[in-house]
């Protein structure tokens, strides 16, 4: 009867993580890849534009 | 194993991005041709007419919201009717006519009347694509776009927007970062219209501020902040119309680095050319016109001499010559000043001192010798690199070239076409519009584009009327009537023109104020010029901060001129 209940917060975690790993972070990676890209195409300097981001 | 995850997340990423993308595109933000043009018309740029559904349920094309401030609002069918004539001309600010729509007196406006004129059965378009402070790139792009829209003829007004595509400038920068790395350019075509792209730049220019600013004042502009931002003197009105007068120039360095110069120059042609190719591509018809200039004007007439133009040793001796030339001009001895003036040109290398040109034929008009004053000035206007370029490469690739001199000439019978044919040094009056239309037409005649009509034929009398009227109802504007009158030394007449604009229009211009401020300085009223001065003081928006530095004139040119940029290309 407890067994359930014991797994489900190990069950959410896991579930956190994988929406984490399979959908956030590729998400978050492709943006990215679309800033960089406009970094490198709109000319300033890439130090400058890490600058301004961190 | 390895490789299937990573592919599945590069989908992910990629659905990511496309779920981005149609979300704001059906949220309507973000698009392209709404927010501000960062790439200021350079490849990358939003199109210039982007297709949307009129009210009777067509698609047109119609001129970008982002683009409207630059260019006229125009619009036309996306498929064209099959009996319709496409015209486009592509240009800088004469073609835009900003101060000529009401009544629209502007070069296309009285080219689509002459054109109805000589085509029964064919409905001509001409779509007016010159805009604002627009140089060779942009012109570039508008007919990289327009060759799509299925053109019958594209007339080419390549004019003085290139001063804007040389460092410092906003438009500079960005042009020298494209010739340095063509790559970016190719990209920048491809992901620019993306939404998710402009959603990343405009993140980064909120977090960059002052990235990707436009600021620019003119001359004319810079001047006049730097004037109402000191205390008021003679110097106030007179110092922005009079520094080239009588003057000898500045003997500085040049500030525009050679390198910078020789680059602009080239791309200027590489644009021609470019714009010849694709007109080619498509089989569209090609004409260029040379773009006029008030050479009446000195305003941007090169103002400075760098030290090594002239021959060694010879600097005590030039300034010398020159300021004994100016003396005997403005003793009204213009015999003696021509032959001292002329001899200033034996000190340099090789002459190119554009001031120098223009007292020598200051003294031809004087002696009434006004077609030698007329060649000087032209022979001036056309040593110039960009105007060169024009000719060069409508004879090499063969393109039909009108210049319209000639015809302005004769038009102002005989003599100099100056400032009672421009609004002020650059941009043509309704009525030299009228010309330039007639020499354009007469060249697209004898391309056999326009079929001939005799000068009696009601046609053409009808289209000659109405472009009469337009001429009629579109008079210069009082700051031109201002700037006659003082070069005719009539102050007092300058007085009376200032006097007889209405208050409210008098004090809504810093313009106008500044036109009457310098004839009130000249009649010797500077009581009534101290009071507009605190007008303008009072009504001024200058932050002291933003001003460049004037206070010399090797500072003035620096700054204000941009190192004499106009004349230097």
């Amino acid at each position: 009867m407890n067994g359930p209940a014991k797994d489900e917060p190990a069950g959410r975690a896991r579930g956190l993580r994988l929406l984490w790993s399979e959908l956030v972070l590729p998400a978050l990676v492709a943006f990215g890849c679309v800033a960089i890209a406009m970094a490198l195409v709109e000319g300033p300097p890439i130090g400058d534009f890490l600058y301004a981001i961190f | 194993m390895r490789l299937a995850r990573i592919a599945r997340h590069v989908l992910v990423g990629a659905l990511a991005l496309a779920a981005a993308e149609f979300g704001m595109r059906a949220a309507g933000v973000l698009d392209p041709t709404e927010i501000h043009d960062p790439y200021l018309g350079l490849p990358g740029t939003a199109p210039l007419f982007r297709a949307t559904t009129a009210e009777d349920g067509t698609v047109v094309r119609r001129t970008s919201p982002n683009k409207s401030k630059n260019y006229r609002d125009q619009e036309f069918p996306e498929r064209k009717p099959q009996d319709e004539f496409r015209v486009f001309v592509v240009g800088g600010s004469s073609i835009f006519a900003e101060r000529l729509q009401k009544p629209d007196a502007s070069i296309t406006n009285m080219l689509e009347i002459s054109l109805r004129a000589c085509m029964p059965g064919r409905r001509p378009r001409v779509v007016n694509a010159g805009g604002g402070a627009m140089g060779s790139l942009q012109n570039l792009e508008v007919v990289r776009e327009i060759v799509e829209y299925e053109p019958d003829l594209v007339v080419l007004y390549p004019e003085g927007g290139e001063k804007n595509l040389v460092p410092p400038m906003p438009a500079g920068v960005l042009a020298r970062g494209d010739d340095l790395n063509p790559l970016r350019v190719d990209v920048r075509r491809v992901v620019a219209p993306f939404r998710v792209y402009v959603a990343a730049r405009e993140a980064f220019y909120a977090l960059m501020p002052g990235m990707g600013s436009s600021a620019f004042r003119s001359p004319f502009g810079a001047m006049l902040a730097y004037a109402i931002t000191n205390p008021f003197g003679e110097e106030t009105f007179t110092k922005l119309f009079e520094f080239k007068q009588d003057r000898v120039p500045v003997l500085m360095p040049d500030v525009i680095p050679a390198e910078e110069v020789e680059r602009a120059n080239r791309r200027f042609e590489r644009c021609l050319r470019e714009v010849v190719e694709l007109c080619e591509a498509h089989s569209v018809p090609l004409v260029f016109v040379e773009p006029m200039q008030n050479l009446e004007s000195s305003f941007y007439l090169r103002f400075h001499i760098d030290p090594g133009e002239l021959r060694p040793g010879t600097e005590a001796e030039w300034r010398a010559t020159y300021e004994r030339g100016l003396e005997l001009k403005k003793a009204g001895e213009y015999e003696a000043a021509l032959d001292v003036l002329r001899s200033v040109r034996d000190f340099y290398v090789e002459d190119a001192d554009e001031i120098l040109a223009y007292y020598i034929a200051e003294c031809d008009a004087a002696l009434g010798r006004y077609d030698e004053q007329i060649a000087e000035l032209l022979a001036n206007y056309e040593r110039r690199t960009l105007i060169r370029s024009v000719l060069e490469v409508a004879a090499d690739e063969d393109v039909p070239l009108v210049r319209p001199y000639p015809d302005l000439v004769a038009a102002a019978g005989g003599r100099l076409p100056g400032h009672a044919w421009f609004r002020d040094s650059v941009h043509p009056l309704a009525t030299t519009n009228r010309v330039l239309v007639r020499s354009l037409m007469r060249e697209l005649t004898e391309l056999g584009i326009a079929r001939p009509l005799e000068p009696d034929d009601p046609r053409r009398v009808q289209a000659e009327t109405r472009i009469d009227a337009l001429v009629d109802a579109s008079p210069p504007e009082k700051s031109v009537l201002i700037t006659m009158a003082m070069s005719r030394g009539d102050f007092d007449e300058a007085v009376r023109i200032g006097r007889s604009i209405p208050r409210r229009e008098l004090v809504a211009s810093p313009v106008y104020m500044y036109y009457f401020g310098w004839a009130l300085t000249r009649a010797g009223r500077m009581d009534e010029a101290r009071a507009l001065y605190d007008v303008l003081v009072s009504n001024s928006k200058a932050n002291p901060s933003d001003l460049l530095d004037m206070s010399t004139d090797e500072a003035l040119i620096r700054n204000a001129y941009q190192g004499d940029v106009m004349a230097i290309l």
